[in-house]
């Protein structure tokens, strides 16, 4: 079977054409993170020398872009598909596109020319100490920058919604109480709860860098333990949201494939308002080796981390076994790629659940079993499922059919590249090999031997990539000319 | 712990990969039809099995918490870190002695590791700047150690280190 199942119903023809320049952006913006993630394995592997040291430019750029565009990413695929249900204003996206990718422009010359090499989470009080006044200055403003643009775009998409739900009808409040008056599709509930938490998390963002500010201004130092604190419920929570903001795709694109549709009720209201609740404790997790920390708040960082596992497992997850078990399916590509990527979901939240366990986090804390995990449903499971909407959408687009090969070549070369690379950060992470670290000590060759593998997987799912990029950014031009 | 840690997530995956794996096979055939109300007692089912899980996991985790207790200390051992190396009041340290390490640091933040000969982590705590944190062990083996940094603290964080013997 090779025909597009997924037919979006896109009146507005502005956003579309955003969204198609901005997904086309992304495929080929996409590569330099990736290229920096081969760059630090080879480095690592001893392939190749770094002569002007800048495994930790490359680290820093790798986390940020990845980021940067994955949220963007998602936040236009989410823009694009709601719009059979309710338009979001294309200027405003557009706006928002215009200041992420200038701010972007402003990462890579503070990580670059201005020397910020501080890690994706920067944590304090390292910027104060690395690279050049220029590059602190740019930096931070940077963040600003795409913290506002992603502001913008996230009160575009709740400003269309609030012309047709009301807040509490948007977050499923009406199925709570049981006054199943106005049927609210899960995609958009899903999308209000993590923009809801993103919209948070930026206000927390924006307390963090005036922090910053006074202490670039004033001679007062800021407190280590609470900026830190600030950081993560920042930076944490924002990824996990990236994600749920996929997984509300999920809920809107994968029925399709089985004609069918996952419907909203009370359960998932409470499921989800739940995530709400729990989701921003879930970061204490990163501080449990922070012994300072009161011991309360590192029982709540548990308990938070598996509840939010808990919701992801009980509802996602068995939604989707459960749909796969009782409708025909038509697998294509992109339902294939939802379907694995879901499971590779599943394997990284496993992990990260054994991970938040504080006795497990004392051994494992900062070794590859970090990025292990977050790669896991980073890489392995979010990327992959907004390169399988991208793959829905740009058959509709272009009015493609899709090719057998496509499914039978071009994903398991994929899947196993990306596979394989968070296979070597496992195996890493189980022999205590440090992650961040630009050369091994000889004590952890195996480090250097994984990474060596690793390079491997890099460049077999690059090869996919690069074609899969291809087609998709041919099919978007097309779509653009229509 | 670390061999378990991968095997138990390793037997956990491949049981989930199972699952999907046989779902997709089924997806092939006729679809089940199988009513709602039926999902959703499997829904329940699971989600009981699980809390059930996470509790277990939960209180169990409580007993081995890595963090101070009321337990007077057998020795003290100051540790200042700054970029890029650890600075031990002392260096060597007696064996199935209960160890406390305050640390602190000078600058930015650094990670105390703490590696056996093997290159096997046992255990690790941060080390920030203005914070006294403690962190306890007994060393049930004399031989050498290291320190290594584990938080990411400026171009030259992977050379920071320190052998430590314990006899």
């Amino acid at each position: 079977m090779t025909q597009n199942y997924f037919e979006i119903q896109n009146q507005n023809k502005l956003l579309r054409k955003i969204t198609l320049i901005w997904l086309a952006l992304a495929l080929v913006l996409f590569l330099l993170p990736v290229i920096f993630g081969l760059l630090m394995r080879s480095i690592q592997a001893n392939i190749l020398p770094d002569p002007n040291h800048l495994f930790y430019n490359y680290l820093t750029a790798h986390g940020l872009l990845m980021v940067g565009i994955w949220v963007t990413t998602a936040l236009a695929l989410l823009s694009f598909t709601m719009s059979k249900y309710v338009v979001p204003s294309a200027k405003l996206i557009i706006i928002s596109v215009i200041l992420i990718v200038v701010g972007a422009l402003m990462l890579l010359w503070a990580i670059f020319i201005g020397d910020m090499a501080i890690g994706w989470y920067f944590l304090y009080p390292l910027p104060m100490r690395l690279g050049t006044l220029a590059g602190r200055i740019v930096f931070f403003s940077s963040i600003g920058v795409l913290g506002v643009g992603w502001l913008l775009w996230s009160i575009a998409i709740f400003l269309a919604i609030a012309k047709k739900y009301t807040f509490a009808q948007t977050l499923g409040w009406h199925y709570i109480i049981k006054k199943e008056d106005v049927y609210v599709p899960p995609m958009i509930m899903i999308a209000a709860v993590s923009l809801l938490a993103i919209i948070i998390c930026l206000l927390i963002a924006v307390i963090l860098l005036l922090l910053y500010l006074l202490e670039f201004l004033t001679p007062v130092a800021n407190d280590a333990l609470l900026m830190k604190n600030l950081t993560f419920v920042f930076g944490h929570t924002i990824v996990n949201m990236n994600l749920y903001l996929v997984i509300a795709l999920v809920y809107e694109y994968f029925p399709q494939y089985g004609d069918g549709e996952f419907k909203n009720n009370r359960m998932l209201a409470l499921a989800w308002n739940s995530v709400l609740l729990v989701v921003m404790f879930a970061y204490f997790h990163h501080l449990y080796m922070d012994f300072a920390q009161p011991d309360a708040i590192q029982y709540i960082g548990q308990f938070a981390s598996y509840g939010a596992g808990l919701v992801a497992a009980v509802f996602t997850i068995f939604s989707v076994l459960a749909f796969v078990y009782t409708h025909k399916m038509k697998w294509n590509f992109s339902s294939i790629l939802i379907y694995i990527a879901v499971s590779m979901w599943t394997v990284g939240g496993i992990a990260a659940v054994i991970d938040a366990t504080i006795p497990v986090n004392f051994r494992m804390h900062n070794t590859l079993w970090v990025p292990a995990h977050f790669h896991s449903y980073y890489f392995t499971g979010a990327v992959m499922m907004m390169l399988a909407f991208m793959w829905a959408i740009s058959l509709e687009v272009d009015s493609a059919e899709e090719k057998p090969w496509i499914k039978k070549v071009l994903l398991p070369v994929m899947f196993i590249g990306g596979f394989g690379v968070v296979l070597m950060f496992y195996f890493g992470g189980t022999s205590s090999i440090p992650r961040r670290y630009a050369v091994y000590p000889p004590e952890l060759h195996s480090g250097t031997v994984y990474a060596a593998i690793a390079v491997g997987f890099i460049l077999l799912f690059l090869a996919g990539y690069l074609i899969l990029a291809g087609i998709l950014a041919k099919r978007f031009m097309n779509g653009l000319r229509k | 712990m670390q061999l378990n840690v991968f095997l138990s997530w390793s037997i956990a995956s491949i049981i989930v990969m199972l699952v999907f794996y046989i779902v997709y096979r089924r997806s092939k055939k006729e679809p089940a039809s199988i009513s709602y109300d039926i999902i959703n007692n499997k829904r329940f089912k699971l989600l009981y099995g699980i809390v059930i899980l996470l509790f277990i996991a939960f209180f169990a985790a409580l007993s081995y918490l890595p963090y101070p207790t009321k337990e007077e200390p057998d020795q003290i051992i100051g540790v200042k870190a700054k970029m890029f190396l650890f600075e031990l009041t002392q260096d060597t340290l007696e064996v199935n002695k209960l160890i406390e390490f305050r640390i602190t640091s000078e600058d930015v933040t650094h990670a105390f590791g703490v590696y056996d000969s093997t290159g096997m982590l046992l255990g690790q705590v941060q080390a920030m700047p203005n914070y006294i944190n403690r962190l306890r062990m007994r060393f049930t083996e004399p031989g050498n150690y290291s320190i290594l940094c584990l938080e990411y603290c400026g171009p030259l964080h992977h050379q920071m280190r320190k052998p430590i013997l314990v006899r």
